[in-house]
């Protein structure tokens, strides 16, 4: 079966041929109130070294979903020390979806995340510490397990905690147990966290729940 | 029997609140975030939403404003559990249409006598 253009993706791409794609008239389009307009200059900035500030500065009043994607996606094959300071700022948005793409493209600078993880694992806002948990679940650095051994070791969120043992339940190596004794410990009281380390005990020994 | 689709993509989450709010008269279905939910929901009789907020993909608040404008949703009791517990997030959780705001770790015993209030159980 064939697949049929949608009207809006035709509407839009007579947009795109209707715009001048030099960088000024495409910053313009940024600001455009039709959505698939400011997603094709998202798309057509990709890479663009100069847009950069505009593409950063769009993402903190973007609210539609496509277009948002659109605005991560042309920041990350630039997404030098500079860039990766203010993506660390995007992990506090109060927008959900920009946290979300905060996170999706530090899950894909795993070297990047990596130089970064001890100042966000250590930020006073537990969300954004949860937050750089997920990361560390969702990227294969060697390191990972490591990062959350400390994180189940020191950190005094139960929540941040939380996420961590359920982070380890999936990338835990042969300390992890012995790490999670002393978890145990910890929270002692804490019947949530007694679960998710029984959660990675079977886990462990191949168990079903 | 009722039917309560908890959302919420850490794993160990969901079988924990599986674990408190599942008996003889409920069943459980779970989703890891609001797309799914959403999809999982379609044509299915859903009396209670458990919704976690930050997820990937649709996050919980935007989760509660979809169900709100579902026709065949838009009445299903919709409780909200979040890590966060700075002051506006409860406000948030109810203009976007949740009916009841918890912080995690969830006591069990309060949820689950929530859960029984929401589903109007005796």
């Amino acid at each position: 079966m064939g697949l049929r253009k949608s009207r809006g993706e035709s509407a839009a791409q007579a947009d795109r041929r209707q715009s001048s794609r030099d960088l000024t008239s495409l910053i313009d389009d940024l600001q455009n109130e039709a959505a698939d307009v400011r997603r094709w200059a998202a798309r057509d900035l990709s890479n663009n070294l100069e847009a950069r500030r505009a593409l950063l500065d769009r993402i903190d009043v973007e609210h539609e979903p496509m277009v948002l994607e659109a605005l991560f996606s042309a920041i990350e094959d630039m997404c030098d020390e500079e860039v990766a300071g203010e993506v660390l700022i995007k992990l506090k948005s109060e927008d959900a979806q920009v946290r979300n793409g905060a996170i999706e493209l530090l899950q894909n600078k795993p070297v990047l995340f990596a130089s970064h993880v001890n100042e966000l694992l250590n930020d006073e806002d537990s969300d954004v510490r949860i937050f750089a948990v997920d990361v560390i679940g969702a990227i294969r650095h060697p390191d990972a397990a490591l990062w959350l051994h400390d994180v189940v070791l020191n950190d005094k969120n139960i929540n941040v905690v939380g996420t961590a043992i359920d982070k380890l339940s999936e990338i835990g190596n042969s300390e992890t147990l012995d790490v999670l004794e002393k978890v145990s410990a910890r929270f002692s009281n804490e019947a949530y966290i007694q679960f998710a380390i029984q959660c990675v005990r079977h886990a462990v020994a191949g168990d079903e729940i | 029997m009722k039917t309560i689709m908890i959302v919420d993509d850490a794993n160990t989450v969901r079988t924990y609140h599986r674990m408190i709010v599942a008996s003889a008269q409920r069943q459980v279905e779970e989703a890891e975030n609001g797309v799914e939910a959403l999809e999982k929901a379609m044509g299915k009789q859903i009396d209670l939403f458990m919704v976690d907020v930050n997820m990937p993909k649709m996050d919980g608040y935007r989760l509660c404003q979809e169900i709100r404008r579902d026709d065949a949703l838009n009445q299903v009791p919709i409780i909200m559990i979040s890590t966060e517990s700075q002051a506006g997030d409860a406000t948030k959780a109810f203009d976007c249409g949740a009916n009841f705001y918890m912080t995690k770790p969830v006591d069990g015993t309060t949820l689950n006598d929530m859960v029984s209030l929401m589903l109007g159980e005796e």
